[in-house]
């Protein structure tokens, strides 16, 4: 169990080095938060690495990850890390008050950490789709000879779903030699903890003049639902589409305030970031079409769009490819696509009622998500009125990928070919808690304006 | 000291007016939290650290541990295993037990029923592929010493000739994930002569 766990952190804090090392090279001129540096190392590293192990599966290569080459690159990612910090002129800033922060949230979480490497999998989806796939991945050296693709016993695992998780586990597994289903479980709540993070440090570096009990008290307040609570570490993949949606937002925001020649060094990541959602679930790919379309306009808007333009799409091609040979497999594999048709005779009025129903069903279902859902709507309605009234409508902007990934999901219920009314209730909460993360990004960043505004007497 | 004092937090005024709401808030929240918490210590409390299989210690009290159990022990043997499902109706049929298979040359649907039993065992037997069984094919089947059968109901009740077949026991387990509901029963059997 020691030496499990000592792996699980291994491959947790390689994925941290991996993020750090790519944005030392790539903001050697900006100094970052250590709070906002953690979390976007993490899913840096993370985006990195899916594609990655999507062409090693493609290639039926997965058996050279194995303890020996697992070592071997962890310790030069340690030494390339520090290399990278030496690099970077800048460097990350770090205060008493953020560790402080930090600190409070490790120890806040600790009964989670716990709990995630002590308890068994059981829950349908992370059984039935995602894990069986990592076992798949763990006995199989890639997609090809890989019996789980070839018999017809496993088509509920809904096999054209992206595999960037199972590649993920398979991972460990091979790095450990063992499927072991329970530590892992650990990796996945890190997706969890770094939205916490994020969201914490966004909050410190925006409204300063929150002390930090308050910061605390919001961010606790917002992340402590127990629909956060049982999707942190139960296998399913939500939290990590959260954590990735979530940090495109604020890479999004910071590309729009920094320096037009700085456009790139915000776009490169977002795009990566985006990305690799894209081969962590379906509604991953919208969600890239959304980025490219926020982030090349903001870009385009700023009057030095060709070099961003340019190096982000090179960037993006490295993602495009694994999803790329993952959709020659599947035509190859004859693997089909679920929801492509709509059922003939659906009635597209009577689908939208339900939707909307549902909707607004949601913004006052307090059982899973207690107030915060209600609360935020309410505020983001607020705040969204105070910034049209003062023509601040840049401030919207992040907006937009809420509003745009919601118009995804509402199109997905619309040719989706299962019963509507039982998937609708059945799955919503779940699509509601991926856009949470970045809602809370998105009411900060606009907090902060009213704030302005309000402070300013603008509104009195 | 007074540096240390810095650091305890300065309230403005706005936090002033914010700060009873965001309390009583605070405390709503960590109502659910502290029940997940101390739930999640039950079993880590239980499992004994110091000894080395603590991987089967926790699987132990899987709600689907003997199957796990029956799964490590017949994957890689030619032994038979059979999946025996005797409610494998369209009547049964719904989200969470359902999953949906396209055609291969068209747009029609085809449900296929699923459950909670027969997700567990292709994942604990995998790669091994177990059959499933209706009950109508269970009565054709010609069973031999040392199968091994895994049912959603017991067998010995509603048939006789199966007498000859003795039941693995499961235990109750006290873990129940707090956010699942119980399983639904199960039997595993072994066929004894």
């Amino acid at each position: 169990m020691i030496e499990w766990l000592r792996v699980a952190g291994y491959f947790i804090l390689f994925q941290y080095l991996i993020g750090h090392i790519f944005l030392s090279f790539l903001w050697k001129n900006r100094t970052s938060n250590i709070l906002m540096h953690i979390p976007l190392a993490w899913i840096i590293g993370n985006a990195l690495s899916i594609p990655l192990l999507y062409i090693l599966a493609f290639y039926n290569k997965l058996d050279i990850i194995n303890p020996i080459t697992g070592t071997i690159i962890f310790v030069l990612a340690l030494v390339v890390a520090g290399t990278a910090s030496t690099y970077n002129k800048k460097g990350v800033r770090v205060s008493v008050r953020q560790l402080l922060l930090l600190g409070a949230i490790i120890i806040f979480f600790l009964p989670l950490i716990r709990d995630s490497l002590y308890s068994f999998l059981i829950e349908w989806d992370a059984v039935a789709m995602w894990f069986i796939k990592a076992k798949a991945f763990f006995v199989a050296p890639g997609m090809w000879d890989n019996v789980l693709y070839q018999s017809k016993a496993f088509l509920y695992t809904e096999r054209s779903y992206p595999i960037g998780g199972p590649l993920l586990i398979a991972t460990y597994y091979r790095l450990i030699g063992f499927a072991n289903d329970q530590t892992v479980q650990v990796y996945f709540l890190f997706f969890y903890l770094n939205s916490v993070v994020l969201a914490l440090g966004f909050l410190y570096e925006r409204i300063k003049s929150l002390s930090l009990l308050s910061i605390l008290l919001i961010v606790l307040s917002f992340f402590i639902t127990p629909l956060f609570i049982r999707f942190s570490h139960n296998g399913y993949m939500d939290m990590a589409m959260a954590n990735s949606i979530a940090s495109v937002v604020v890479l999004a925001i910071y590309q729009y305030e920094d320096k037009a020649s700085h456009t790139r060094l915000y776009l490169i990541p977002m795009l990566l970031i985006a990305g690799s959602g894209a081969l962590i679930k379906n509604e991953g790919l919208p969600f890239l079409v959304l980025t490219v379309i926020v982030g090349w306009g903001i870009s385009l808007y700023k009057k030095k769009a060709a070099l961003a333009i340019t190096t982000s799409s090179i960037v993006l091609i490295y993602p495009l490819i694994a999803k790329l040979l993952w959709e020659y497999y599947k035509r190859n594999a004859q693997i089909h696509f679920y929801l492509t048709t709509l059922l003939p005779g659906a009635d597209i009025r009577a689908r939208i009622s339900l939707i909307v129903g549902q909707y607004l069903d949601t913004l006052q279902y307090t059982s899973t998500q207690s107030v915060v859902v209600i609360l935020s709507f309410f505020l983001l309605l607020f705040l969204t009125t105070a910034l049209v009234y003062k023509k601040q409508y840049s401030a919207l902007l992040p907006q937009v990928f809420i509003v745009g990934q919601l118009g995804a999901y509402t199109y997905m219920y619309l040719i989706t070919a299962l019963p509507l009314n039982i998937q609708l209730p059945s799955s919503f909460d779940r699509l509601v808690l991926r856009l949470l993360p970045a809602l809370f990004i998105v009411l900060v960043y606009q907090g902060e304006k009213v704030i302005k505004i309000f402070s300013n007497k603008q509104l009195l | 000291m007074k540096r240390l004092f810095s650091y305890i937090p300065s309230i403005s005024t706005l936090e002033k007016y914010m700060l009873p709401s965001l309390l009583i808030l605070f405390f709503i929240q960590f109502h659910y939290y502290s029940f997940y918490a101390q739930k999640f210590g039950e079993i880590a409390r239980y499992v004994d650290t110091s000894k080395p299989n603590i991987y089967k210690q926790i699987q132990n009290q899987h709600q689907y541990a003997e199957l796990y159990q029956l799964a490590n022990k017949y994957k890689d043997t030619d032994t038979p295993v059979y999946i025996v499902m005797t409610l494998q109706d369209n009547d049964f049929l719904d989200y969470t037990t359902t999953y949906y298979l396209k055609e291969k040359n068209g747009t029609k649907q085809r449900s296929v029923y699923l459950t909670e039993l027969e997700m567990m065992t292709r994942y604990f037997f995998y790669p091994r592929v177990i059959p499933t069984l209706s009950f109508k094919q269970f009565l054709t089947l010609k069973l031999a010493t040392g199968d091994i059968l895994i049912s959603d109901q017991d067998l010995r009740d509603i048939f006789p000739p199966t007498s000859h077949i003795a039941v693995i026991p499961t235990t109750p387990k006290q873990f129940i994930m707090n956010v699942k509901k119980p399983p639904k029963l199960h039997y595993l059997f072994y066929v004894t002569q």
